[in-house]
């Protein structure tokens, strides 16, 4: 997916490589500096020599980090501070530009030249955050959901034929189409005929394409159409795609209960990464009700982030002073994957892993979104392959369901937000202030993302509940926590402190945290409601 | 194998090596950007990606690490498929980790022949005093298998640029090859979308 300061959709770096190639290439033979301003900062600027003069420039021959413009007079000199440009010499005024990053650059004799992506031009005012077509960034980002792929297409008047053509063509298939098991790559080929013919015509009769001069608008479209056919005939696709693979689904699942209870630990996972992952749990747990291939792939791809930010969260909490935290490999991501998968009860993970293998067409196989799918593919075989069922000896304490520690952590995200956000110093905030030995930036950024955290998990508990209350499919995994639970967890007050760092709470303190559950900040009790 | 977009060329990576041997380090130290500290706390060393600029041209490197460890020795083939590239990573003060690095070649090369460039890396080489892996055995061998081999250091920045350059090169080269001979490499390979498009549509599936 395209991130904004991504060179390829740069308009001067793609005049550099066009228009101005000689020149970009004499700059690259001498190893110039070469700066260039980001994307959002050059609507309305006009590209030419002089621009090109201010933004080539070359190494002082006298001081360190000054370096001159390569107009004739040699007229301009910047300073490179750190993370900073400083305009002086032959500016009409001083100023002071950051720094975003910096591209690794090597001319034809693989030399290296330096490629700095600065906020804005060293020159010239700036005029707003706009695409090449007068189209935000946000708009050039591809739409997750189902629903707000169906609006995208049809906010284009001139696509309108095209949107009914689809329909048409999505019925037909609804109607008409009769599956014969084990041609599900005939199913497949069908499909993506269809979203590719009507991403033709989409992309023929749309009036912005044209003048998009990078592939974005073209990349959300395709993703768009797919998301509208996929969406719309998944009932009828997952149906064939589950019945054929139902054998693996049976053994899975089969194999997942023989996980049930099993610690990373025993998994063989590094003790300092094992903590509960409920955010991740929860993410995975919606899998089953999502209807389009993108989506779902998103969902496998946030899974593994909230993984990783859990266990960033936890390793950081327990961090000794003057360490730095270690990172996750896919050694360790691994084996807490088949933890959440188990968790999360995914019944139907070959039968997705299969979807997403063979009706997705839209996104490459070598970047994040193809590891994750590699990486489900990769904990899948695992589960298949391993026999857990002699772990379970050293373990007698059998979860059935999410355990406590797990909600106890996930309300404690949603505590520590709250209280974060509501400004005033909570008896839990308190406890997380003392607690926390990390700098004060580390702390903005947990809270930034607990209330991330929190958020997806209300969306994503929202949203399992809607999708269990129209269809059969998914289970929820707080399934097990309505009847006695909640009975014994009567209104009362929250808890007062939910320490941060200890995952193991006594059974006294269940009265508590269970109470918590019928007014915490989630409005609405865990489970089904009968 | 490797997917060009408008502006260049995408390569997949992946990275092998033993869990104590540095990869990590040695991937993270390549990546990291020292104007941006957002890009550090949002880094997952699983999967990670670099942007270079080698002869005006752009390259796209996804940089996957693989899974190492022995009980998900059979896991390996579903991290390698369609890799251009391997960096193989071993300790130099620990010759286990040079053995695995041997095995892991032939699995490569038993699984994607020579379409793949491999790089062979010595990591810790701040810690010369203590080498067991002598710097004639591992370039002899790297050089009988048509690897490259790199003294590396994470912790001294040393050796790792170099590293990626020369296998950024190295996978450049044979993408011009490659596109020299496409059409036969095409049936070759699992293409399914090349091999599929040509055929006629069924109208209507089997009804």
């Amino acid at each position: 997916m395209a991130d904004h300061e991504d060179l390829e959709f740069n308009p001067f770096y793609k005049t550099l490589q066009s228009t101005y190639w000689s020149r970009f290439e004499d700059a690259q033979a001498k190893r110039y500096l070469v700066c260039i301003p980001q994307t959002a900062s050059l609507v309305g600027v006009n590209i030419d020599n002089n621009f090109l003069d201010t933004h080539l420039l070359k190494p002082s021959p006298m001081l360190q980090d000054h370096y001159i413009s390569t107009d004739k007079n040699g007229s301009k000199t910047i300073i490179v501070d750190e993370a900073f440009i400083l305009t002086t010499e032959g500016f009409s005024q001083p100023g002071r530009i950051r720094i975003l990053s910096e591209e690794l650059g090597y001319n034809k004799d693989y030399k290296p030249f330096k490629m700095l992506i600065i906020e804005k031009p060293l020159e010239g005012a700036v005029k707003g955050r706009r695409g090449s077509a007068g189209l935000s960034d946000e708009f050039l980002t591809p739409r997750t959901r189902f629903l707000e792929n169906k609006q995208f297409l049809g906010m284009f008047p001139e696509n309108r034929h095209t949107v009914k053509c689809l329909e048409e063509s999505i019925h037909q298939f609804n109607q008409n189409y009769m599956i014969v098991q084990g041609y599900l790559k005939d199913i497949a080929k069908k499909l993506r005929r269809i979203c590719e013919e009507h991403k033709q015509m989409f992309a023929e009769a749309n009036h912005y394409i044209k003048l998009q001069s990078d592939g974005r608008l073209e990349e959300v479209l395709s993703v768009a159409v797919e998301s509208y056919v996929m969406g719309s005939v998944h009932a009828k696709v997952f149906k064939a795609i589950s019945a054929e693979k139902n054998p693996d689904d049976a053994l899975i699942s089969d194999k997942l209960q023989q996980l049930q209870g099993i610690t990373g630990e025993q998994l063989g996972v590094a003790e300092e990464f094992c903590c509960p992952l409920p955010a991740a749990v929860v993410e995975l747990a919606r899998l089953d009700g999502i209807n389009t291939p993108h989506e779902k792939l998103t969902c496998l791809h946030s899974t593994l982030d909230n993984i990783t930010e859990e266990v960033n969260i936890h390793l950081r909490e327990n961090l000794a002073p003057g360490h730095s935290p270690q990172c996750l490999t896919s050694d360790d991501l691994l084996p807490l994957l088949v933890l959440v998968i188990s968790q999360a009860k995914c019944r139907h993970l070959a039968s997705n892993l299969y979807y997403l293998e063979n009706f997705h067409w839209v996104s490459s196989k070598h970047d994040n979104l193809g590891y994750s799918l590699v990486t489900f593919t990769a904990a899948m075989e695992y589960i298949k392959n391993t026999d857990f069922s002699h772990m379970k000896t050293n373990n007698n304490k059998i979860k059935k369901e999410m355990s406590i520690e797990e909600l106890m952590a996930a309300s404690k995200f949603a505590y520590g937000t709250v209280s974060t956000t509501s400004g005033d110093s909570t008896p839990t905030q308190r406890i997380f202030d003392q607690s926390s030995s990390v700098a004060p930036s580390s702390v903005e950024q947990q809270s930034t993302y607990q209330m991330k955290s929190l958020q997806m998990q209300l969306d994503n508990i929202s949203r399992m509940m809607e999708s269990s209350s129209i269809s059969s499919g998914p289970t929820s995994i707080f399934g097990g926590f309505d009847g006695g639970s909640r009975e014994a967890g009567a209104k009362g007050p929250p808890p007062d402190v939910i320490p941060a760092s200890e995952h193991r709470p006594n059974r006294a303190q269940l009265g508590g945290f269970l109470a918590a559950l019928q007014s915490d900040v989630l409005d609405c009790s865990y489970g089904k409601q009968d | 194998m490797a997917a060009s977009s408008a502006g260049g060329k995408n390569f997949k990576v992946v990275l092998l090596g033993e869990g104590c041997v540095g990869k990590t380090s040695l991937v993270l130290r390549y990546v990291e950007n020292k104007f941006n500290d957002k890009h550090i706390t949002t880094l997952q060393a699983s999967f990670l990606n670099k942007k270079l600029n080698i002869g005006g041209k752009r390259v796209n490197l996804d940089i996957w690490d693989t899974a190492g460890q022995e009980r998900f020795h059979a896991l390996g083939p579903i991290y390698y498929r369609d890799s251009n590239g391997a960096i193989l990573v071993y300790d130099i003060t620990d010759e286990d980790s040079f053995t695995k690095v041997k095995s892991w070649v032939k699995e490569l090369k038993k699984m994607l022949g020579n379409d793949i460039s491999l790089c062979i890396a010595g990591n810790k080489i701040d810690l010369e005093k203590q080498r067991n892996v002598s710097v004639a055995d591992a370039e002899a061998y790297a050089a009988s298998v048509g690897a490259k081999h790199f003294h590396t250091s994470a912790k001294l920045n040393k050796g790792i640029e170099e590293m990626f350059l020369d296998l950024s090169k190295r996978m450049l080269e044979s993408t011009f090859l490659d596109d020299g001979a496409s059409s036969s490499r095409a049936s070759k390979h699992k293409s399914v979308t090349i091999v599929e498009d040509a055929e006629e549509p069924k109208s209507g599936g089997c009804c």
